[in-house]
């Protein structure tokens, strides 16, 4: 696999260090890195992990309220109205937000070739970060919701977020300026967008709704603005940072072609912030504003495509690695779950499509495929590869991850699948106020009643009581919850890896830890096996 | 693009351009809306909330009526809403003037309330149904929100705001169920939920 | 490929005693007391990840460009002028969405704007097949109130009622808000002609000239009613002006 492009090679770090003296210089030097930033990361990923299991408590509480609504009714704190959004905050701002910023910190660090400098801002920001979210939580439960989506945090939680944030975006200033190695790789772009992007927008957000509010609707276009571009300037960016880190990285090989690197960077610059307001269609907002959303939602698949086009082709011919790797495992799918949400997305913001899935259950299943999918299987994927480097100990059972892995891809799948199934379902009844499909069912049989219900052309009179599409999603809830459970199962899993690794736990047998037929119950491993999985 | 100047650049541009028109642009056009005036009372809609149905606003608010409930009749294409009984034509940003934060809402696990206090302008209605949904709505999921209610014991005559409870849900013997201040806001402020005016020059989606 | 990493990927002969060594040769000797120092997770590690140099593929860029085209006319074709008053994207041209004059109700079909009416207003007490709620609200299918004096259907509806009633055998005690602030005539006319003629109930219509006689003789009256003095406002009734055959004294039996 020759390459003629190569006559005139661009500054990359690889040709360089090819001599045994650079590589072990550099291995020095990665070793200085990691040092420098071990505190902060693993304070940031012990942090998220505390979150995470703290949201799960919370998932399984609000999601068993759907279908046992006296389940622990009798004190506010814990009713579904406050949960729900209490769930959402933990997961989206402790756990998701804290492990982005421990591996933002890591990944910045290896891509500028420099020792963490200024150690104390990542701890203010981890510590900030912290303060911010148990605040904003303890407000939620206790009825201080601001009652907006994502930002259901008062001003006096947010405070101390966007105090970190801007420690962060300051710090990403410092650093890359201070740069030691001059080729800017890809997912420093990324993460140097999100450094940028996400103060501003956190910023800009809470200022228009919270502190100085603006009046009337156009407080909901800022809110899915913001609702939409966390997602798209905060999360995206580093999940995006750590596939174009780890895939290489572990495989060995460089990032497929250079130039789909820019177009899938500059596109998502150029579209994803334009999205948002196609959370609010048939609503009451002007319809350029809401057709231009659905547009950059759109051509959001350029930049998806492209993505996925030069990940493939850099995994092609290796996927064989998924055998044994935990970190390319969750990297791996987690960037399908990109290209798939991502798609998904793409497709829900057309009017004809949206119509029949808004306000329904099936909007949840693709916030999960997209934040559990795609961003927590790829903060996985990314600990699992981090945390041995910042603490020298590779992780102590190929069981648990195993149990881990398997798990929360099965819960996830369940997951997904019935709520997105059960929303469709839901939606269809919603907009099709005189039938359901059991009501379809019952009069022309199971197939011929589900084609008729689907197709949903015909006219029908009478109106079907909304009560029978409440209850027509209660079996899909149902499963909802016993997914979610199967998921909590991993997490404990993880976190008792996590907590091994860190209380000094190694594995019996020295060598990193695989899955696959290789694994632990295998002889030791001779050096062939040991660059095959390459973690 | 090893350079951090053009990085920067085309950060701030494209975020930039964004913000304008996706915050700029509406919050100019649409900031100075005037009420709907009703050409024959002469009466501004929507009108103001009183403290008690503010009040309510923030019990709604506090306890994530939001999360299952939607505050929009959608239009164009949408006609299930209407034909549901949910409003009589679709919502107009003028509906939401006097809102803050706006409700709009994302999910309907239940019923759109954007017209509540219309299809439903009964407060015993209301309070019986906060206090257990399932009974005035049977196979509802919502959760019951008893803590908005005090159980006490009847004093010289039973208090004329106390629930009328039947069968299995009765209070105990000498007690009675009665609505906490926040319970009277939160029903306060879903009676005042009623878009059902006419907005001059707009044909209502229909 | 980059001859850098394919000769990485072909380092596959067994080193019976070598360190496993991922991404780099045997370090020279005098490399070993450091390398030794350094944690065994970074020494497997591969060099920091390089930039291959594949060129884009020209089928990308069509398909790419075709969708920028497609985007372009989306949002000109549902633009709305980019005015702030237009909500409905298929409202390109004003002219399309004339402004009705009369009451867009006169063209509806009583009967459907009726249940419209019902669903919006009656439907979470009385529900969607009129049974009521078993000892909290009255049934109206069967009811023999419904069948009977549509003026005293009309004072219900308007002003609303309270205090035990009697129907179709239970007695309820609830009480029922009035609903002549918010409905027209001609849509209180038009419900009550709906729930007459729902769930095998079988009355005549109602005309909204008697809902307005109903509301003018009542003018400025806000309490709701009782059934007593439901009954003494038929007393006073002149037969004729009934449009039903049916005296509210003698209650037809409930329809099946």
């Amino acid at each position: 696999m020759s390459d003629p492009t190569l006559d005139s090679p661009p500054r990359s770090p690889l040709p360089r260090d090819q001599s045994a003296e650079n590589q072990a210089a550099s291995a020095q030097n990665r070793a200085a890195i990691d040092r420098s930033c071990a505190g902060v990361c693993l304070a940031a990923f012990a942090s998220a992990l505390f979150w995470l299991a703290l949201g799960s408590v919370l998932a399984i509480l609000a999601s068993a309220k759907f279908h046992l609504p006296y389940f622990l009714s009798d004190w506010g704190p814990l009713s579904f109205g406050r949960v729900r959004p209490a769930h959402l905050n933990t997961v989206i701002y402790g756990w998701s937000s804290l492990a982005a910023v421990g591996v933002f910190f890591w990944l910045f660090c290896r891509l500028t070739r420099r020792p963490m400098p200024m150690p104390s801002l990542g701890w203010a920001t981890v510590i900030l970060w912290n303060i911010g979210v148990a605040l904003g939580c303890v407000a939620i439960l206790g009825g201080g919701s601001r009652g907006i989506e994502w930002m259901e945090f008062p001003w006096w939680a947010a405070m101390p977020i966007f105090m970190a944030l801007g420690l962060l975006g300051f710090w990403s200033v410092i650093t890359f300026h201070g740069r030691r190695e001059p080729h800017v790789y890809v997912s420093l772009w990324y993460l140097l967008g999100a450094a940028f992007w996400f103060p501003w927008l956190y910023a800009a957000s809470n200022l228009l709704l919270h502190i100085t509010p603006i009046r009337g609707v156009s407080q909901a276009s800022i809110n899915w603005w913001y609702g939409h571009n966390i997602l798209g300037v905060w999360f995206t960016p580093v999940g995006l940072a750590a596939a174009y880190y780890l895939l290489p990285k572990v495989l060995g090989r460089p990032i497929h072609s250079y130039y789909l690197s820019i177009l899938g960077f500059w596109t998502l610059a150029f579209f994803y912030n334009w999205a948002g307001a196609h959370h609010l269609i048939g609503g009451p907002l002007p319809a350029w504003l809401i057709t231009l959303s659905t547009v950059a939602s759109v051509m959001m698949i350029i930049p998806v495509t492209t993505v996925a086009l030069n990940h493939h082709m850099t995994m092609k011919g290796h996927f064989y690695r998924l055998k044994t790797s935990p970190t390319l495992r969750f990297v791996v799918l987690g960037a399908m779950a990109y290209t798939l949400v991502s798609l998904q997305g793409s497709m829900m913001s057309i009017r004809t499509i949206n119509q029949p899935l808004h306000f329904t259950h099936h909007t949840v299943g693709h916030a999960h495929l997209g934040m559990y999918g795609f961003f927590t299987l790829m903060m996985f994927g990314a600990m699992y590869y981090i945390v041995p480097r910042l603490t020298g100990r590779d992780w102590a059972s190929s069981g648990l991850i195993s149990l881990h892995f398997w798990t929360v891809i099965l819960g996830l799948a369940m997951m997904v699948t019935t709520l997105t199934l059960g929303g469709i379902i839901q939606g269809m009844e919603l907009n099709h106020a005189q039938r359901t499909l059991r009501s379809v069912m019952a009069e022309e049989g199971l197939i011929r009643g589900t084609l008729t219900f689907l197709g949903g052309l015909e006219e029908r009179s009478g109106v079907i009581p909304f009560i029978e599409v409440v209850g027509s999603t209660i079996p899909w809830l149902t499963l909802r919850t016993v997914a979610g459970m199967v998921i909590v199962v991993g997490h404990l899993a993880f976190i008792a890896l996590f907590w091994m690794n860190v209380r000094g736990l190694r594995p019996r047998r020295p060598g990193a830890a695989e899955l696959g037929p290789s694994g632990m119950n295998e002889p030791p491993l001779g050096p062939q096996a040991m660059e095959m999985h390459g973690r | 693009m090893n350079r951090g100047s053009v990085i920067y650049l085309g950060l701030v541009v494209t975020f930039v351009a964004a913000w304008i028109g996706l915050v700029l642009a509406p919050a100019r056009q649409l900031g100075d809306l005037p009420g709907a005036v009703d050409p024959v009372t002469g009466q501004t809609h929507p009108r103001r909330y009183t403290a008690l149905e503010l009040e309510g606003r923030a019990v709604y608010r506090a306890e994530g009526c939001i999360y299952c409930h939607s505050q929009q009749i959608r239009g164009g294409r949408f006609n299930a809403d209407i034909e549901r009984g949910w409003g009589p034509r679709r919502s107009h940003p003028i509906d939401y003037l006097r809102d803050n934060p706006v409700f709009l809402g994302t999910s309907r696990t239940g019923p759109d309330l954007i017209n509540i206090g219309a299809r439903q302008p009964s407060d015993s209605w209301h309070h019986l149904h906060l206090y257990d949904p399932r009974i005035v709505s049977p196979g509802s999921i919502m959760p019951p929100f008893g803590y908005l209610y005090e159980l006490r014991p009847i004093g010289d005559q039973p208090s004329p705001d106390a629930l009328t409870l039947r069968g299995g849900h009765a209070p105990p013997e000498g007690m009675e169920v009665v609505p906490t201040r926040r319970a009277r806001a939160l029903v306060a402020y879903l009676l005042s939920l009623d878009r059902t005016y006419d907005i001059p020059g707009f044909d209502g989606g229909r | 490929m980059f001859d850098g990493t394919g000769q990485l990927i072909v380092v596959k002969s067994p080193q019976p005693n070598a360190r496993p060594a991922m991404d780099h040769p045997q370090p020279p000797e005098s490399d070993q007391h450091d390398v030794n120092r350094m944690h065994s997770p970074i020494m497997r590690e591969h060099s920091e990840p390089a930039d291959g140099r594949e060129p884009m593929p020209i089928w990308l860029i069509i398909v790419f460009g075709a969708m920028l085209l497609w985007g372009g006319w989306y949002l000109g074709q549902y633009s709305g002028h980019f005015r702030g008053d237009v909500l409905d994207e298929r409202a390109a041209d004003r002219a399309a969405y004339p402004r009705r004059d009369l009451d867009p109700d006169l063209e509806i079909d009583p009967l459907v704007l009726g249940r419209r009416v019902y669903t919006l207003h009656c439907m979470s007490c009385h529900q969607i097949d009129g049974m009521g709620l078993e000892a909290q609200y009255p049934p109206l299918a069967g009811s023999e109130w419904v069948h009977g004096s549509p003026r005293t259907l009309a004072r219900i509806v308007l002003h609303g009622l309270h205090g035990p009633i009697e129907v179709a055998g239970e007695v309820y005690d609830d009480q029922m808000p009035g609903h002549g602030d918010q409905l027209t005539d001609l849509r209180i006319a038009a419900v009550l002609s709906f729930i007459r003629t729902a769930w095998g109930n079988d009355a005549p219509p109602v005309d909204p000239r008697l809902v307005r006689e109903v509301r003018l003789e009542h003018a400025g009256r806000r309490a709701s009613w009782t059934v007593t003095e439901l009954r003494e406002a038929e007393a006073t009734e002149h037969p004729a002006a009934e449009q039903t055959t049916t005296p509210p004294a003698e209650p037809e039996p409930a329809s099946p």
